[in-house]
């Protein structure tokens, strides 16, 4: 009888990997754990050249055996996009946390979806900014308590949360977009799908591709691991619904797209 | 095989970019160094390069930062406010260890100041603008062939130390058309940059790479702390100041006065100089290439000889205080500044009258 | 008779509690008085007969705690 591994470390994970850096129960590094699949699955991880920003996740850049770029907070499509664009063979993506890509990084998001590019982004929602420990994030939800919104997130003062999914699709220079989870190990899979279709995206080179994955983060949430999941599966999923946005595979589709 | 041309210093900036293998540019619209992103925006894509707009100076200096990480030669122009938005990423360069040549092209500040020429940014420039303190060398062409020298120069050290590296022009030196010759200046064989970022597979080692600026958070070989690599980066701060060091000495033998200028102040020193040499005066100037290393010893030495000296620079004082530092109390430092504009408009300029006026006035 | 192997990494776990809400098969317990050298309490195999090497257990744990191994027939 002999046996064979089902599931342990991912190929691409580093012997022994770095520190390991996360709090229990936070679902980073699950979503590392598909990212690394699929880059494994399709072939593409010793041409990848990851971009992470600054964040919790972040921290993978001394797990995985990938060449790991730690840009500016905010500005990792701003380096990747240099990188694609001077070493076009290369799969560039980037690892980014709401407030990295959507808060201090709105900026070079837009500029990216606007130009195209052909760079895709696995952006962590957890609905507040995790390392500085659990502040306002623009994906916060309304009424949960924050480092900084601490009667809870009120419209009249800090606005509503933001659905980044839904606003990259609107831009004709994305190819891809979609919104996972990783709550069930049937979102995993979906989730994993997703991300899939959104560096396929890239190698068919058709613009820029973008998945959004909703992640537990029970210290700054102040709820147990399981009762994250609960939460995802109910308040979460409710304002940030699953489901693919956008999925065109042409750029002459992209052109004439609304 | 050099070729002869007639074309402004802005223009320059390309032309010498070009001819040291640069891949890619960059940039972001703010007067008054337009022409430099235009240049690249149709000479590069014909010849295969990489020319970007992005969508601020924020934008480009990251852009930048990933463009180096992977190994290229890049560079950006900018000007005042653009430059202050770069300060924190030209931090990160100097931390992560990434060489790219970032062309600075005053204009008259503080604030939104005015679109037209000043030497007010010398301090960001030569003493960090960004967190932190850190050092990165600033080379201070006097003409349009200099532009075009400094920036192939500028490349060769930036990948000699693996520093950002600033080219410190202003808006006179980027309008004003001179002639040059266009030429590749040999520095010996390109870095290969086996640290660069390629993709696993693509590496000679076939191991993986990481680049980070957050080098106390997430330290990475060969230093095993922050401070073991903050003691490298130090030496390496000692290396360029010992032999990057670059200056023009004219007619300072002898002289009783001295002035001091880089830019196209240095330009009107100079006339300045030779209309007080024509009535006798013993007076000469010391023109800094490199502002960082700043030649303190040299004038150091003339001070010792009793020198007095005289700042030229277009701005309300910032040059002046290397100077005092050099001269280290041992002679008076005067100032014919921006206040000395022949008209009081962001569009007069230090004219080299003036600047004989006051030569004499010291003497 | 079980037809998977799971494999615990206490060093690595941080008692998070997923593999037990994930196992369909209730095979992972978290124990009452079972502590990693971090101090973490510990998952304990309750009842790794009913074991199918699905995996999802170590596909879902965060802290790559978890391996499971197949046994095959040769």
């Amino acid at each position: 009888m002999n046996k064979k591994k089902v599931c342990g470390n991912p190929k691409i994970w580093k012997d022994p990997p770095g520190a390991a850096m996360y709090c229990p129960g936070c679902q980073h590094p699950v979503i590392d754990r598909i990212i690394s699949e699929v880059l494994e699955e399709m072939d593409i991880d010793g041409k990848a050249i990851c971009v992470v920003g600054v964040g919790c996740h972040a921290f993978v850049q001394i797990s995985w055996n990938l060449d790991v770029l730690s840009s500016a907070h905010g500005r990792a499509l701003d380096s990747g996009t240099a990188i694609k664009r001077l070493n076009p063979d290369a799969i560039v993506f980037t690892v980014q946390g709401d407030g990295d890509c959507i808060g201090i990084g709105a900026g070079a998001f837009i500029g990216a979806m606007i130009r195209g590019e052909k760079i895709t982004t696995i952006m962590f929602n957890n609905t507040n900014y995790g390392t500085t420990g659990g502040q306002l994030a623009p994906t916060t939800l309304l009424g949960q308590k924050t480092a900084t919104t601490p009667h809870g997130r009120d419209a009249a003062l800090e606005g509503y949360p933001v659905h980044t999914a839904e606003l990259a699709a609107t831009f004709k220079g994305t190819a891809y977009s979609a919104r996972g989870s990783v709550h069930t190990p049937a979102d995993y899979q979906r989730t994993k799908r997703y991300i899939k279709t959104a560096f396929q995206k890239q190698i068919d080179g058709v613009g820029f591709s973008f998945v959004e994955v909703l992640s537990a983060c029970p210290p700054n949430w102040h709820l147990s691991p399981v009762k994250c999941l609960k939460r995802i599966g109910e308040d979460i999923v409710s304002e940030f619904p699953l489901g693919e946005f956008k999925n065109e595979d042409s750029t002459e589709r992209l052109s004439k797209s609304k | 095989m050099a070729e002869k041309m007639f074309v402004q210093g802005n223009e320059a900036v390309g032309w010498g970019a070009l001819y040291c293998g640069c891949d890619g540019f960059f940039g972001y619209p703010i007067t008054p160094q337009n022409e430099v992103t235009q240049w690249f925006a149709h000479e590069f894509p014909k010849r295969g390069k990489v020319f970007l707009q992005s969508q601020s100076e924020v934008g480009s200096i990251n852009m930048l930062f990933g463009g180096a990480a992977a190994g290229f030669r890049v560079m950006t122009s900018t000007s005042g406010p653009g430059w202050g938005l770069m300060q924190e990423t030209i931090s990160h360069l100097v931390a992560a260890e990434l060489p790219c040549v970032i062309v600075l092209v005053q204009r008259g500040g503080p604030g939104a100041g005015s679109i037209r020429h000043a030497q007010m940014d010398y301090i960001t420039a030569t003493r960090g603008g960004g967190q932190g303190g850190y050092k990165n060398i600033v080379l201070a062409p006097g003409s349009v062939q200099e532009v075009h020298d400094l920036i192939q120069l500028g490349f060769h050290l930036a990948d000699k130390y693996r520093n950002p590296l600033v080219i410190l022009t202003d808006g006179i030196l980027g309008q004003v058309s001179e002639s040059v010759e266009v030429k590749t200046i040999d520095f010996g064989p390109l870095d290969k940059k086996p640290w660069a970022l390629r993709g696993r597979e693509r590496q000679e080692d076939g191991k993986s790479r990481i680049v980070n600026s957050a080098v106390g958070v997430l330290p990475l070989p060969p230093y095993p702390n922050y401070i073991s690599w903050l003691k490298h980066i130090e030496e390496k701060y000692r290396e360029m100041e010992g032999s990057e060091l670059r200056y023009e000495i004219y007619q300072a033998e002898g002289a009783d006065l001295i002035l001091v200028a880089y830019g196209y102040t240095s330009r009107v020193s100079k006339e300045a100089v030779n209309m007080a040499r024509a009535e006798g005066h013993k007076v000469g100037m010391i023109r800094p290439i490199t502002l960082w290393p700043f030649p303190y010893s040299v004038i150091r030495e003339k001070a010792m000889l009793g020198c007095k000296f005289l700042v030229v620079e277009d701005s309300l004082g910032l040059l002046i205080d290397d100077v005092k530092i050099g001269v280290e109390g041992r002679a008076d430092v005067h100032l014919v500044g921006i206040l000395d504009r022949h008209i009081p408009t962001d569009g007069g300029m230090i004219m080299p009258g003036r600047v004989f006026e006051e030569i004499k006035r010291l003497l | 008779m079980a037809r998977g192997e799971i494999v615990i990494n206490e060093n690595n776990c941080r008692g998070c509690g997923y593999c037990q809400a994930f196992c369909k098969r209730g095979c992972l317990v978290m124990s009452e008085d079972k502590f990693s050298p971090l101090g973490y309490i510990l998952p304990i195999l309750a009842d790794s007969d009913k074991c199918n090497a699905c995996g999802v257990c170590g596909q879902m744990c965060p802290h790559f705690a978890i391996e499971v191994c197949k046994f095959i027939e040769n």
